[in-house]
């Protein structure tokens, strides 16, 4: 089945976007509708003008090139009132400090981590690792060939932004 | 398990906070001051992880050994000889450099945490799997209620109907199994209830099922139903082409 008119095929999309609750890829949402990327990115466009006005509590995000529908900020204590949500508990202080390493210097291996917190990060790395927000990306070619972690989708998302290049930029070190 | 002592990340964050609260200048810091600070925070705090510990009572010999190198008079030639003799770098110096360093990424995170509180109450639609298209095959695909009666008599039927004594001879399940063997080395494949069709006794059907069951235990065989009700068909694997087998085991 394959939409009709620019109408349905918008409909379509939004459809498919409220019903998958991971991030979908351009290229998937090009074949579940039958259209070519540039019609879906298209579409998206307009989808996510509609959604950005003010007066709607969702928001169409784009997280690395993948969509997904999400609540605006603004209504989450609401979403927070009903019972089966829960605020979600905030990154330990250490392991904040842990993913703020990982993010700016990914990929980054355990030790050089541990060496620039002064303390042992395994339990961070274990909880972030759970988390999703972090992920082993590969292995240094070096001694003992130590396993390189990097962010994860679920860390954009987490962060609420769009790419690594949306991150607030590293603070200067203004002693030097 | 406690992970942050007394919500200080380590000793670095700590030994930071002490000097950003004297509102000093990382590199100007006295560390024999900051040293007196540092040692009476840690002591002062309850110690529930022995490695957490050990890493903040690291910090403190490293305070306590500049703060002595700082108290002991200058020895100008001294210290040209022993740096001249194993380049030891300056303590210092060096924790100087690696508060620095930690202090940048302590302040990204702060700035992470700000995005966090945002970015981790969008809230998206709780998972919950779309249709999936497995479809299991139904072993019973095509069986009729007909089936099922014509597979009951075909079974009934090629069991002997009565016995005319209690038979006493048990036959050996290695004899079928030989038996077996013999059979399929001539004929290549045999069907099961075709080979079952010449038994005359209810042992000879116990024993020959039990030897093919033996047989593909063993890997000497290897049996096939193509359809359900259709023919077991057995055929000898390649391991087959040995002797003969002895006891079951």
């Amino acid at each position: 089945m394959c939409p009709t008119n620019p109408h349905e095929a918008q409909a379509a999309v939004e459809a498919i976007l409220f019903a998958a609750s991971f991030p979908l890829g351009l290229k998937d949402i090009a074949a579940a509708i039958q259209v070519d990327e540039d019609t879906a990115a298209k579409l998206l466009r307009t989808l996510q003008d509609r959604y950005s006005r003010k007066d709607s509590g969702i928001v169409l995000s784009d997280v690395d090139g993948s969509f997904i529908l999400t609540s605006r900020p603004e209504y989450a204590p609401y979403i927070e009132n009903l019972s089966a949500r829960q605020r979600p508990a905030p990154l330990s202080p250490a392991s904040i400090e842990t993913l703020s390493i990982i993010a700016y210097r990914q990929p980054v291996t355990r030790g050089e981590i541990d060496r620039i917190r002064g303390v042992s990060s395994d339990s961070s790395i274990a909880t972030l690792t759970e988390r999703g927000l972090i992920a082993e990306v590969g292995r240094r070619n070096s001694v003992g060939r130590p396993v390189l972690y990097g962010t994860t989708r679920e860390f954009l998302m987490y962060l609420g932004i769009t790419s690594l290049s949306d991150l607030p930029p590293l603070p200067e070190s203004e002693d030097q | 398990m406690k992970v942050d002592t007394e919500g200080f990340s380590g000793p670095l964050d700590l030994l930071l906070s002490l000097i950003e609260k004297k509102q000093i200048d990382i590199c100007e810091v006295s560390i024999s001051e900051i040293a007196d600070d540092y040692l009476e925070q840690v002591s002062a705090m309850e110690w529930l992880d022995i490695d957490q510990a050990a890493e903040f009572l690291i910090m403190a010999a490293t305070l306590l050994y500049i703060k002595v190198r700082a108290l002991l008079p200058a020895d100008e030639d001294l210290e040209e000889l022993a740096a001249a003799a194993e380049e030891v770098p300056d303590p210092r110096a060096e924790l100087v450099v690696r508060l620095v360093e930690y202090r940048r990424y302590r302040d990204a995170a702060r700035l992470l945490r700000s995005l966090e509180a945002v970015g981790s109450r969008m809230y998206t639609r709780p998972p919950r799997p779309l249709p999936t298209p497995t479809v299991k095959a139904n072993p019973m695909e095509g069986i009729t209620g007909h089936d099922l009666l014509q597979a009951y008599l075909d079974a009934s039927s090629s069991i002997p109907e009565e016995f005319p004594y209690l038979p006493t001879d048990e036959i050996p399940i290695a004899t079928q199994m030989v038996a077996v063997l013999v059979r399929l080395a001539r004929r290549g494949r045999l069907g099961l209830f075709e080979f079952l069709g010449g038994a005359e006794s209810r042992h000879l059907l116990v024993s020959t099922v039990l030897a093919v069951l033996e047989l593909v235990r063993r890997g000497r065989i290897s049996a096939s139903q193509p359809a359900p009700f259709g023919e077991i068909w057995m055929f000898p694997t390649s391991q087959a082409t040995g002797g003969v087998p002895n006891e079951p085991a």
